[in-house]
């Protein structure tokens, strides 16, 4: 069940980059297009299952200083 | 709302639709749920801030290793190396100039200006006598010592070199001269 989450995950991401990743294909020369395009997709599948991103406070934490900032405005 | 990794959460349906129905009955369940789905949002945003600063170093990098596997195996021949003008063309072995060569070999003394693609050294070496295209022949072109040049010819080793010197001296003067 979970597997299937993170490969729906995964699909997202890559849809998300997409724009961005054929923009960067452009300069290359086209014999390597497809090379470069399945290294960065490979890079960022390795990125989402190994890299440690910064921890973010959780949602309700952020909404208790929403309202906070509120308050005082 | 000025956190705008709040607001762009809140501004899928979905997910606003579950925070409206927590907040009206708030449950462990539902406030899980939404946990869940504010992680997965902000793992995607940070993934896509990260990728769209280093996706153009990385293409760099990639371009500049496959710059390196083409320097080291060059699959075309008349392609220049980055840093000369001679290609991996020019270092192949010619059959021609192997021919090229037998055939100047095989030049008669006599005819020794037929050497030369050079107007002025062909006018030049034509008005050379008889022996000193010998001398020269045997030396430059054969590649004979002086020493065998002067048994051949059955005279002085001395008497070579002069002949020699005097036939260079001569094709250098009147070469400048014209």
């Amino acid at each position: 069940m979970s597997e299937l989450i993170v490969q729906r995950f995964e699909e997202e991401v890559i849809e998300m980059l997409k724009p961005k990743i054929k923009s960067v294909l452009r300069q290359t020369n086209p014999q390597n297009r497809e090379d470069l395009e399945q290294d960065l997709i490979l890079m960022v599948l390795t990125a989402i299952k190994e890299k440690d991103f910064k921890q973010i406070p959780s949602f309700f934490e952020l909404m208790e200083e929403e309202k906070n900032q509120n308050y005082k405005l | 709302m000025q956190n705008r990794l709040l607001e762009t959460f809140l501004e899928d349906e979905k997910i606003s639709k579950l925070y409206c129905s927590y907040l009206e009955n708030s449950t462990p369940e539902k406030k899980e749920l939404i946990e869940k789905h504010f992680k997965i949002h902000v793992k995607k945003i940070q993934i896509f801030s990260y990728f769209s600063k280093i996706l153009h170093f990385e293409s760099q990098r990639f371009d500049k290793k496959i710059r390196k596997i083409s320097k080291k195996n060059p699959l075309i021949l008349d392609k220049d190396f980055d840093d000369s003008n001679t290609s991996p063309l020019d270092l192949i072995k010619s059959e021609r100039n192997d021919n090229y060569f037998e055939n100047v070999i095989s030049i008669d003394f006599r005819k020794m200006e037929n050497l030369f693609e050079d107007k002025t050294l062909y006018k030049i070496v034509s008005n050379l006598s008889l022996k000193q295209k010998e001398i020269l022949y045997s030396i430059y072109v054969k590649g004979l010592t002086e020493d065998t040049v002067a048994t051949q010819l059955s005279v002085t080793k001395q008497a070579i070199n002069k002949t020699k010197n005097k036939a260079l001296k001569k094709i250098r003067q009147e070469y400048i001269q014209f």
